[in-house]
C-alpha cells in the first residue's frame, strides 16, 4: 500500500541525511534477496511436510495405484532433485576436502531454528544427505528444535532409535569444519535421562568410610577435561538454550514428568550406552568404576555447597569419562540448571545442607541442646566469679585444623601429608579450600584458596569433602571432654572453648595436658591449649602452642609477649583496622601501646579504641560464660543464584523464609527489624571466574520493622515479598539473597503479641469461635424448626442449622474481621456495622469491640436490636418455609442446591420487601440463598466462610495472602458461596431492587480475580456452576487448550450451535451477571497491552449475539464497558464491522 | 527469520523509510516513543487512514532478552501485517503519507543530533474520535507492540 502513494518528499516534514544512509540499505538488498528466495523454498517444503496427511486422504483420487508406489515415485523425485542440486553446489566449495556431512542423512521434523531449507541447503553444500520423508533405512538423524510431548512418550516410535538432535548441531559442525559430536546437542526435551544435579542431591549422604575409600578411583581417574573450556561451554549450552525457549517452556511444563526420569541414578550408565558407539566401549570396559565413580561424585555434591564452583565441574568429569570418546563433547547443562536457583526447587534447602558456615552457625543451638543444663547451672555461678577477684586461670582449647584432622582421623598414614578440605577435589577447578591440616600449610596452602591454585603449590595434595556428620561427632565429644573437667566452659565455635580453670585443683598446665590427652584419645584429632590470665591471652597463648601443644602465659610474661605481637593477631583487628593502623606505623602491640586511649577512640570509635587500647596491654575484662546474644539472625546465599523470572525468584525468597524462620524458631527468638540484602550484578561485570559465583556485585538493600516481633514464616514471606518489591530489580540481575531479622526478643515475651498477629491464628480461631456459635445456633434451630420435622427430618434439620450456622459465622468472622482491622487502621463507622454480626458475637468479642467503640455500641445495638431481631426472624421463617414447600415436592434432600436454585427468584423477591424495610440486614439476606449450596459440611478454619465484605476491607496484601491461604481443594467449596451473590444483583441490574445498599459494595471483591491464576479462578467456578452455559465456558477452557486467553474459547464455543445456548430458563439473570463480569475483567486485564485479543474476543461474541438471546444481551450490556475503556487508553472507538 | 518482508523498490522512498525508522530507534530504546503512525493524508492534510504502532519496552531487559521467543512474536507480527490488507480501501493516487512518532515527552533538541531530524507535524487532527480496528498485538518480555488501523469516524465531518 506503500507503494500507491507518491512519497512526499516536501510533505514529509523532516530532513534527513539520505546518502549517508544509502550504501548500508544498499548492501542490505543482497542478503535480503537471498532471504526471500529461502523463506519462498520454506513454504513449498512446509506443504511438503504437511501434505502427507492430506496426499493420504485425497489418494483414492490419485492416478497412483496405491499411496506407497507413489511415495516411492516421489522420494525418487525428491532424491535425484538433491543429487542434482548437491553436484552444482557442492562445486563452489572445495571439491577435494572430504566433505563434512560425508554418510549423515538428515530428516528435519516439524519447525526449526534455521529453517528446514536452510539446513537442506547445509546437507547440499557439505556433502549430507536430505531426506523429505522419514524412513529407517536412509535417515541417520532427526534434526528438530521441538517435539510435541506424544512424540516424547512414545520416542521408540517417533524416532526408531535414531538420534533426535537440535539443528545447531548441524550448524556447529560447518562452523568446526568437521563432524562434531552429536550427542551434547541430542534435544534438551529427550537429555533429561541424563544425570543431574537434583538427582544427586535427593540421594542419601553416603558414609564416611564409604566416601574416603571410593575416594581413591576418583582421584585416579584421568580427568581428561579442561575446567575452563568446561565452563565456557556449559555457558554456551545455556544459552543455545535459551535460544530455544519453545523447548525449554515445554520443559518446564513436563518436569514433573523428567523429575521422575532423572531420579534414578541408572540414567548415568545408561546414558553412554546411548551415545555413539566408541563412548559405550569406555563405560562397558569399566563398569564398576562408574559405580563407584557414581558414588563418590555424589558424595562431592552433597558436600559440595557455595564456595564449590567445581561441584558441577567434577561433574562434568563423570560425563566426560563417560563420553571419553569423543573429545569436543561439552556439558549437558541440565545439570547447570539443577545446580543454580534455576533448576532444583529445593535449591536453598540443598544449599544450606551442603554448607559449612552453615554447620558452624547453627552448631552452637546444637550445642545448646545438648550441653542445655551444664551451661545452665554454669551461667548460675559465673556472677559469682565476678564477685570473687583472685587470681584466675583461663584456658583455651582449639582443635588443630578441625576441618581435616577430623575428616583424616581413621587415615593414620594420610596424618603427616598435606591434607585440605574442599567440596571438589578438581585440580581446575574454582572451590575454595576450607581448611588445610600443617603439612600442607607448609606449602603455602591456605583457607580460602582456589583449589587449581593450591594444587600448584602442591600437586600432590589430598582433598577431602566434608563430613557433617564426623564434625558434629568430634565436637560432640570435645565438649563431653571439657565439661568433664570443668564446669565453666564457654563454646566459641564447635572447634574451640574457653575453660575458667581457676577453681580447678592443681597445676593448670598439668590439666591441660590431660584434657588434650583426653580429647586425642576419644576423637583421634589433637587439640592445643593456652592458658593465661584472661581470654585474650589465652587465646593468644593457644596461638603459640600450635599445633598439638600448650602454652601458658604468666602475667608477668604479658608485656613480653604482647610487645613484639603483630596486631594482626589480636581478636577483633581485622583486615581493615590492621590497614588503618599500619598507616600510622602500628605494626605490633607494643607500638600500639604508645598510642593514648583517647587518640584511639578518636581515630576508631569508642568501642573500637578502648578494646585496642586494653587488648595491646594484654588486658581483657569478658568472663568466660557471658555468652554474647546474637543480635541478628538471618540467611543468606551468595552462591548459584540465578532467577530466570518473578515467579522463580519468589520462590526462592519463600524458601529463604523458611531457612530463616527455623533459624528463628531454633535460637528461639523472634525478631522486628527485616533486612532484605540483594546482590546485584553490575552492570559491566562479567561472568565471575568462580562458577556460579556472584561476582562483581552492588549491595542492596532494604529492611523495614513491624510493630510485633515474629519467626511465622508466612508473615516473612509476606514482608519479604514487599521488601523485595521495593528493590524493582530485573530477577535476573541478581547473585545474591540475604534475609536478616533483627532486633529480636526472645520468644517467651512476644509470645502473646504473636497469637494475636498471625493471620493465621487468628482465622482458625476465629472459626474455631464461629464453629462453636454455628453449634450453638444449630442446637437453637433445631428446636425452632420442630414445626417441620416430617420431611427431610434429620437432613433438613441440618440444612438448616447450616444455613442459620453459615451465616452467622460469616458475620462473626466479619466482625473479627473488624476487631483485626482495628490493630492497624481505624475502626470503620458504626453505622457501617452490620446488626446481625453484632448481635451474635460472643460477649467477650463484643465487649472488645464496644471499648474499641468507646461504649457507643451497646446502646446502638440496643436501639437496632429489636428491629432486627424482628427481620432475621421474619426471614428464617420464610426460608424454613421454602424448603419445607420444597422437601414436599419430594426433591431429595441429596440435592439441596437444586433446590436453592429454584427458589432463588422468589428469594429474591421476598428479599426486595424486606430489603425496602431495612437494608441493614443485607448481610443476613444474602447469606440465606448461600447456605443452599453449602456443600453440608462446614469447613472450620478455611477461609472459604470468611465474608466478603471483611476481605474486600482489608488491605491488598492481607487479601492476597488469605487467597493464598486456601488450599487448592477448597476452591471448590469457596465459589458456590462467591457465585451465589450475583443472584441478587441482576434484580438491582434491572432496576427493581431499589432498597439494597450492602450487597451492591459486596459486589464480588473475589470476582476481580475471576481472571488470576492457571486455570483462572472463573473456571472452577463455572465448572460447578449448575447453569448450561457456564459449564460449556469451562468445558471450553480445557478444549482450547488452557492458554488463558478468552478468544480460543469463544472459537471453541462457536463450534457448538448457539441458539443451544439459549435453552436455559434459570439462572438466566445470574449467568448473564457473571459473564459480563467476566468479560469486564476480561477487556481491563488486556486493554493495556492486547487489543487484539479484545478485539478478536468481541466480533466472535457479536456473531454468537446475531443467534443467541442471550449473547444480545450480553453484548449490550459490555459494549458500551468497552468503548469507554478504549477510548480511555486509545482515543478511538473499536470499529466493529458489520460485515461478517 | 524465515519471512518474507515487502520493501520499496524506490531507492529514495526506501531511504526516507529506512532512515525515519532507525531515526526513531534511539528513542524506542529509551522507552520514549509511545507510538509511532503512518498517516495517509489527502491533498488538504486531512488523514484518512493511520497505521499506529503502540509501543512498550521494558527496559530492565538491557541484553538478556530470548532472542527466539522475540522473534517468534516479531514474526507473527509481520505476518499479520502483510495480510491486513483486507482492512483497508484502496486511496486516491494523489494522497501522501508520512511516518509520524508520538513522544511521551519531547526530547530536548540539544541533547542529541537524532533529534534534529525530526520536525513537529502540523498534519490535521480528526474533530471525532477514529475508529480503531486492530490488527495485532504481540507481548513479547521486553518489547510489546499493538498495531491497530484508525479510520476517521462515521460522524467525522467530510471536508
Amino acid at each position: 500500500m506503500s507503494m500507491e502513494s507518491t512519497r512526499s518528499a516536501n510533505s514529509a516534514k523532516r530532513s534527513f541525511n539520505n546518502n549517508s544512509n544509502s550504501a548500508s540499505s544498499n548492501s542490505n538488498s543482497n542478503p535480503s534477496n537471498k532471504k526471500k528466495k529461502t523463506s519462498q523454498k520454506t513454504l513449498g517444503v512446509a506443504w511438503g511436510s504437511n501434505s502427507r496427511s492430506s496426499s493420504r486422504s485425497s489418494f483414492s483420487n490419485s492416478p497412483f495405484s496405491n499411496f506407497g508406489s507413489y511415495m516411492v515415485e516421489k522420494n525418487r523425485k525428491l532424491q535425484n532433485q538433491f543429487e542434482a542440486e548437491a553436484s552444482t553446489s557442492s562445486h563452489g566449495g572445495s571439491g577435494s576436502v572430504k566433505p563434512i556431512f560425508d554418510g549423515v542423512s538428515i530428516f528435519v521434523d516439524g519447525f526449526t531454528v534455521p529453517s528446514s531449507q536452510e539446513l537442506r541447503g547445509y546437507m547440499l553444500k557439505h556433502g549430507g544427505r536430505f531426506e523429505n520423508y522419514f524412513s529407517r533405512r536412509r535417515v541417520t538423524h532427526i534434526i528438530c528444535s521441538n517435539l510435541p510431548d506424544s512424540k516424547i512418550k512414545n520416542l521408540r516410535s517417533f524416532s526408531r532409535g535414531l538420534p533426535v538432535v537440535k539443528p545447531t548441531w548441524i550448524l556447529e559442525s560447518v562452523t568446526a569444519n568437521k563432524l562434531l559430536s552429536w550427542v551434547p546437542y541430542q534435544l534438551d526435551q529427550l537429555a533429561n535421562n541424563q544425570p543431574k544435579l537434583s538427582a544427586f542431591f535427593t540421594l542419601k549422604r553416603s558414609s564416611v568410610s564409604n566416601g574416603a575409600s571410593t575416594h581413591a578411583p576418583c582421584q585416579v581417574n584421568p580427568e581428561a577435561e579442561d575446567s575452563s573450556l568446561k565452563v565456557g561451554t556449559s555457558g554456551d549450552t545455556y544459552f543455545s538454550e535459551v535460544s530455544e525457549p519453545f523447548e525449554h517452556s515445554k520443559q518446564i511444563s513436563g518436569e514433573s514428568d523428567d523429575l521422575v526420569d532423572e531420579n534414578s541414578n541408572a540414567s548415568l550408565v545408561e546414558e553412554p550406552a546411548n551415545s555413539s558407539g566408541k563412548p559405550c566401549e569406555v563405560a562397558m570396559a569399566v563398569p564398576s568404576n562408574i559405580d563407584t565413580e557414581d558414588e563418590s561424585s555424589v558424595k562431592n555434591y552433597l558436600q559440595s555447597n557455595h564456595y564449590q564452583p567445581s561441584a558441577l565441574v567434577s561433574s562434568n568429569c563423570i560425563n566426560n569419562q563417560n563420553m571419553k570418546g569423543s573429545p569436543s563433547s561439552t556439558v549437558s547443562e541440565p545439570s547447570n540448571q539443577s545446580h543454580s536457583t534455576l533448576g532444583d526447587p529445593n535449591f536453598v534447602e540443598n544449599y544450606f545442607k551442603n554448607s559449612r558456615l552453615h554447620f558452624i552457625g547453627t552448631w552452637r543451638n546444637r550445642y545448646r541442646k545438648r550441653f542445655r543444663t551444664l551451661s545452665d547451672g554454669f551461667n548460675c555461678t559465673s556472677s559469682n566469679i565476678k564477685a570473687s577477684a583472685l587470681k584466675t586461670a583461663i584456658m583455651h582449647v582449639d582443635m588443630d585444623c578441625f576441618f581435616v584432622s577430623v575428616v583424616i582421623r581413621n587415615h593414620l598414614e594420610l596424618r603427616d601429608k598435606p591434607v585440605a578440605v574442599c567440596h571438589s577435589d578438581n585440580r581446575k577447578g574454582t572451590a575454595e579450600i576450607s581448611s588445610a591440616n600443617y603439612p600442607a600449610r607448609d606449602y603455602g596452602i591456605k583457607a580460602g584458596m582456589f583449589v587449581r591454585d593450591a594444587k600448584a603449590l602442591c600437586p600432590h595434595l589430598v582433598i577431602f569433602p566434608y563430613n557433617f556428620e564426623a564434625y558434629e561427632e568430634v565436637a560432640d565429644q570435645f565438649y563431653s571432654v571439657l565439661h568433664k573437667h570443668g564446669n565453666k566452659v564457654q563454646a566459641v565455635s564447635c572447634d574451640e572453648a574457653f575453660l575458667d580453670v581457676t577453681d580447678s585443683e592443681g597445676d593448670p598446665q598439668l590439666l591441660a595436658s590431660k584434657i588434650r590427652r583426653e580429647i586425642f584419645e576419644t576423637t583421634g584429632c589433637t587439640a592445643s591449649a593456652g592458658i593465661a590470665g584472661n581470654m585474650l591471652m589465652a587465646r593468644l597463648a593457644t596461638r603459640t602452642a600450635k599445633p598439638d601443644g600448650q602454652c601458658y602465659i604468666p602475667p608477668e610474661r604479658v608485656d613480653d609477649y604482647l610487645s613484639q605481637l603483630p596486631i594482626k593477631a589480636l581478636p577483633g583487628v581485622g583486615y581493615v583496622l590492621e590497614e588503618k593502623l599500619k598507616k600510622q606505623n602500628v605494626w605490633t602491640c607494643g607500638q600500639l601501646c604508645m598510642i593514648s586511649k583517647d587518640s584511639l577512640q578518636k581515630d576508631f570509635g569508642l568501642k573500637t579504641g578502648e578494646m585496642l587500647w586494653n587488648y595491646s596491654r594484654g588486658v581483657d575484662n569478658r568472663l568466660v560464660g557471658l555468652i554474647q546474644e546474637s543480635k541478628s539472625v538471618g540467611a543468606e546465599v551468595n552462591w548459584g543464584v540465578r532467577f530466570k523470572d518473578v515467579k522463580d525468584a519468589q520462590n526462592f525468597l519463600s524458601n529463604l523464609c523458611k531457612e530463616v524462620s527455623l533459624r528463628l524458631q531454633g535460637c528461639g527468638v523472634e525478631g522486628r527489624t527485616f533486612t532484605l540484602k540483594i546482590k546485584k550484578r553490575r552492570k559491566d561485570a562479567e561472568e565471575p571466574t568462580k562458577y556460579m559465583g556472584h561476582g562483581d556485585c552492588e549491595n542492596l538493600s532494604h529492611s523495614t520493622t513491624v510493630p510485633v516481633a515474629t519467626d511465622d514464616v508466612e508473615v516473612l514471606q509476606r514482608i519479604t515479598k514487599q521488601l523485595f518489591g521495593s528493590f524493582h530489580l530485573d530477577v535476573k540481575e541478581i547473585r545474591g539473597v540475604g534475609l536478616q531479622v533483627s532486633r529480636l526478643e526472645s520468644t517467651e515475651n512476644s509470645k502473646q503479641g504473636l497469637e494475636r498477629n498471625s493471620l493465621k491464628s487468628w482465622l482458625t480461631s476465629a472459626s474455631a469461635r464461629t464453629e462453636e456459635l454455628c453449634k450453638n445456633n444449630y442446637v437453637a434451630k433445631e428446636s425452632s424448626n420442630q414445626g417441620c420435622e416430617g420431611e427431610g427430618d434429620e437432613t433438613l434439620g441440618q440444612l438448616c442449622g447450616n444455613s442459620v450456622g453459615l451465616s452467622i459465622q460469616m458475620d462473626s468472622n466479619t466482625s473479627n474481621g473488624a476487631a483485626c482491622l482495628n490493630e492497624v487502621s481505624v475502626p470503620p463507622p458504626i453505622c457501617h456495622l452490620d446488626m446481625g454480626v453484632l448481635k451474635s458475637l460472643p460477649p467477650e468479642l463484643f465487649s472488645e469491640l464496644n471499648e474499641i467503640y468507646g461504649g457507643k455500641l451497646v446502646d446502638f445495638v440496643a436501639k437496632n436490636k429489636g428491629k432486627t431481631e424482628n427481620m432475621n426472624h421474619t426471614l428464617r421463617a420464610y426460608s424454613h418455609e421454602k424448603i419445607e414447600g420444597a422437601m414436599k415436592e419430594g426433591q431429595a434432600a441429596l440435592l439441596p442446591s437444586m433446590v436453592f436454585q429454584n427458589e432463588i427468584p422468589v428469594e429474591n423477591k421476598a428479599k426486595q420487601h424486606i430489603a425496602k424495610e431495612v437494608p441493614a440486614v443485607s448481610g443476613a439476606e444474602s447469606f440465606v440463598p448461600a447456605s443452599g449450596l453449602t456443600k453440608t459440611d462446614l469447613i472450620p478454619s478455611s477461609l472459604s466462610q470468611v465474608d466478603t465484605a471483611v476481605l474486600q476491607q482489608l488491605p491488598e496484601e492481607l487479601k492476597v495472602d488469605i487467597l493464598e491461604h486456601l488450599p487448592a481443594h477448597r476452591m471448590q467449596v469457596f465459589s458456590p458461596n462467591v457465585l451465589l451473590y450475583p443472584t441478587e444483583i441482576p434484580l438491582e441490574a434491572l432496576g427493581t431492587k431499589t432498597a439494597e445498599n450492602n450487597s451492591g459494595s459486596k459486589d464480588f471483591v473475589l470476582d476481580n480475580n475471576l481472571w488470576f491464576g492457571t486455570p483462572p479462578h472463573w473456571v472452577e467456578k463455572f465448572k460447578v456452576s449448575n447453569c448450561l452455559i457456564l459449564n460449556i465456558l469451562a468445558e471450553m477452557y480445557y478444549k482450547s487448550g488452557s492458554t488463558g486467553n478468552l478468544s480460543p474459547i469463544l472459537q471453541c464455543i462457536s463450534s457448538v450451535s448457539i441458539h443451544q445456548l439459549d435453552a436455559f430458563q434459570d439462572g438466566w439473570d445470574e449467568a448473564m451477571y457473571i459473564l459480563c463480569e467476566l468479560l469486564k475483567q476480561y477487556i481491563k486485564l488486556k486493554i493495556e497491552l492486547d487489543i487484539e485479543e479484545i478485539y478478536v474476543c468481541f466480533r466472535l461474541l457479536r456473531r454468537f449475539a446475531m443467534k443467541s438471546e442471550f449473547f444480545i444481551q450480553m453484548y449490550n450490556i459490555v459494549y458500551p464497558y468497552l468503548q469507554a475503556l478504549v477510548g480511555e487508553n486509545y482515543g478511538g472507538n473499536l470499529h466493529m464491522s458489520l460485515k461478517d | 527469520m524465515n519471512l518474507v518482508v515487502q520493501r520499496a523498490c524506490h531507492p529514495q522512498l526506501r531511504d526516507y523509510i529506512h532512515s525515519a525508522v532507525f531515526g526513531l530507534l534511539p528513542f524506542i530504546q529509551k522507552g520514549m516513543v509511545e507510538r509511532a503512525a503512518v498517516i495517509f493524508f489527502n491533498t488538504d492534510g486531512i488523514p484518512v487512514e493511520r497505521f499506529v504502532f503502540k509501543l512498550a519496552v521494558n527496559q530492565s531487559y538491557g541484553s538478556k532478552v530470548e532472542d527466539a521467543n522475540l522473534e517468534f512474536s516479531l514474526r507473527s507480527f509481520l505476518i499479520k501485517l502483510s495480510v491486513s490488507e483486507s482492512l483497508t480501501k484502496v486511496l486516491p493516487r494523489d494522497y501522501r503519507w508520512e511516518i509520524t512518532a508520538y513522544f511521551r515527552s519531547l526530547p530536548e533538541a540539544s541533547a542529541n543530533k537524532d533529534v534534529e531530524q525530526w520536525i513537529p507535524t502540523d498534519t490535521r487532527q480528526w474533530e471525532q474520535p477514529p475508529l480503531l480496528t486492530p490488527i495485532k498485538s504481540m507481548s513479547s518480555e521486553p518489547l510489546c507492540v499493538q498495531l491497530y488501523i484508525e479510520h476517521p469516524s462515521l460522524s467525522e465531518p467530510k471536508p
